[in-house]
């Protein structure tokens, strides 16, 4: 698997939405491709996307009133809407999907990624790890970029497996960052 | 094994509002019914819209609902492949969020660990039921994400990653969503009518459905009957809005040309297309635009259900799957209930009766908040 980019960062933000400000912000780079957008796939791997803005919303919705609680969160109390706010933000409009899960689900997404690409489905994809910040630790991002050919990152999934499966997603992504901080 | 491996589906396990089984769930859509109807408990709680479709013969755990019907589904679909899982088989969810009620109970304080409550808490579920340990994975992609696993479960069939696999989607029914819809103005304020001229909005709905997958080869090998073949799936993105889709709908119809192209068809080869059909205004007017830019003269026979099922979010495009598994069995498209009349001008006239027509290939549609959309290719089985 080749990766011709990648970007780690922290970030303190505890709701989705404020987050993925800070989070877009710190990955801008790797969605600067000369490819049609069209020609783009976005992968979300995330342990918790959601659950900090679902419980604030019905937390809201009991103290407000069910029938005229604020809609305003509502769009984020969806596990995917973080990789759609990144489809915006870059305007990529090629295939967009979000796996839940723990190291299970990066493998998951960067096997994906790595299918889309090689079955010409897409130029690049855009695997973005994301741990949003859950009380006991901050949030942690990893996002890298997937090619055919000529990356500056070759990646051998079946050993990450080895490394990361079952581990958790904060965990897996500290050991992704270190193989790709070596190659 | 690659792109052109043959996959069918060979079991099907449904749990929805108007039948825990795909043949009661047939007859019922056949015979034009509905399962909407107000509920005590919501008007009581004071909720705007207290119309919804909930499934009422299932009892379980409130905080496991979305799980056990996962599980209930997939159990059916198991014993009508009457098939052994091998150990290695995988397994493929899609869902919203996961148990909506652990989460609305945790914001009201009660000391509950929410990681264990999310969508993968199905996958493992049915994991941990049939004592699987292939691949898996859990996909959110909001109301898409039935189709996105069968397209997962399709993918991994294809690579040889498993010889056999679970895949669909599991729903409970959610208060959390319902006050989401409802304070977004998304909540229809009669019945839910897909493409009709007055409709005025979605009803929530609730539900699970489960198939096993197999390569054809497998299959037949085994002496099942495969019931239809999965052939492709394609997805696009809006990037356009949070919750409104792109108004004309260009996602949408670049994900059918997706399936399509990957399908190696044209559009004149579509014998039906099961309609997203939300009954809102602006998905059903964008998808409306989508199909007749797509087709143009040779529109197929459109139809949807959530005028019978509601919205079952997450499971609701694996439900819907399950009725066109049984409507190539039946070579039939079942009726729309709550349409009646369509927009005079770009409007889409769906089935308002049962049409026994020959049908061959089949377009699942399902679109999403996030700008998701995704439609799955289906044909009849041929050997």
């Amino acid at each position: 698997m080749q990766i011709d980019a990648f970007r780690s960062l922290d970030f303190d933000a505890r709701l989705e939405r404020e987050a993925m400000e800070q989070i877009a912000d710190g990955i801008a780079a790797l969605f600067d491709i000369e490819a049609p957008r069209e020609r783009i796939g976005l992968i979300v791997a995330s342990d918790n996307a959601g659950t900090a803005t679902s419980v604030q919303f019905w937390l809201d919705a009991m103290r407000i009133g069910v029938a005229v609680a604020s809609p305003e969160l509502f769009p984020w109390c969806l596990a995917n809407a973080p990789c759609g706010a990144l489809a915006r933000r870059f305007r990529v409009t090629g295939p967009n999907a979000t796996l839940l899960g723990e190291s299970d689900a990066l493998l998951a997404a960067l096997d994906t990624a790595a299918g889309q690409v090689t079955q010409r489905q897409v130029d690049n994809a855009v695997v973005v790890a994301l741990c949003f910040a859950n009380g006991h630790a901050g949030g942690k991002a990893l996002a890298l970029r997937v090619c055919a050919d000529n990356g500056r990152h070759s990646l051998d999934l079946g050993a990450l497996r080895t490394l990361v499966d079952p581990v958790p997603l904060r965990a897996g992504i500290d050991v992704l960052c270190g193989q790709l901080n070596r190659c | 094994m690659n792109g052109k491996t043959r996959v069918v589906i060979t079991g099907v396990g449904v749990l929805t509002p108007l039948g825990n089984a795909p043949e009661a769930l047939w007859r019922a859509l056949r015979a034009g019914e509905s399962a909407a109807h107000e509920w005590p408990d919501l008007v009581a709680g004071g909720y705007r819209c207290a119309r919804a479709c909930r499934i009422s013969a299932f009892q379980c755990d409130p905080l496991r609902r979305g799980r056990a019907l996962g599980i209930a589904a997939a159990e059916q679909a198991v014993r009508h492949a009457g098939v052994t899982l091998p150990e290695s088989a995988g397994v493929f969810i899609g869902s919203t969020l996961g148990e909506s009620m652990a989460f609305e109970c945790a914001a009201e304080g009660e000391a509950i660990d929410l990681a264990d409550f999310r969508v993968p808490s199905f996958t493992a579920g049915v994991r941990e039921r049939f004592g699987l340990t292939g691949p898996q994975q859990s996909l959110a992609t909001a109301c898409a994400a039935g189709n996105y696993a069968v397209g997962a479960a399709l993918s991994a069939l294809r690579q040889g990653r498993c010889n056999v696999a679970l895949a669909g989607g599991a729903e409970p029914f959610s208060r959390l969503s319902l006050v989401g819809f409802s304070r977004s103005r998304a909540m229809a304020s009669g019945g839910c009518r897909p493409f009709d001229a007055n409709r005025t909005g979605m009803l929530l709905g609730e539900g699970a459905a489960m198939f096993v997958m197999e390569r054809a080869e497998t299959a037949l090998q085994r002496g099942a009957t495969p019931l239809a073949e999965v052939v492709s799936l394609g997805l696009s993105c809006d990037a356009h809005h949070p919750t409104a889709p792109q108004p004309e709908g260009l996602g949408m119809r670049a994900a059918m040309q997706a399936a399509l192209q990957a399908g190696g068809i044209t559009p004149a080869e579509i014998d039906w297309v099961n309609a997203h059909g939300s009954g809102t205004r602006a998905s059903d007017a964008a998808e409306a635009k989508a199909l007749h830019a797509l087709f143009g003269d040779t529109l197929p026979a459109v139809s949807g259900s959530k005028g019978a099922l509601g919205h079952a979010l997450g499971a609701a495009s694996a439900i819907e799957l399950a009725v066109c598994v049984q409507g190539l069995h039946d070579q039939t498209v079942p009726p729309t209930p709550g349409h009646e009349q369509p927009e005079a001008e770009g409007g889409i006239a769906c089935t308002r009766a049962p049409l026994a027509r020959r049908l061959r290939w089949v377009l699942n549609n399902a679109f999403a908040f996030g700008g998701v959309n995704s439609a799955l290719l289906l044909r009849a089985w041929a050997a």
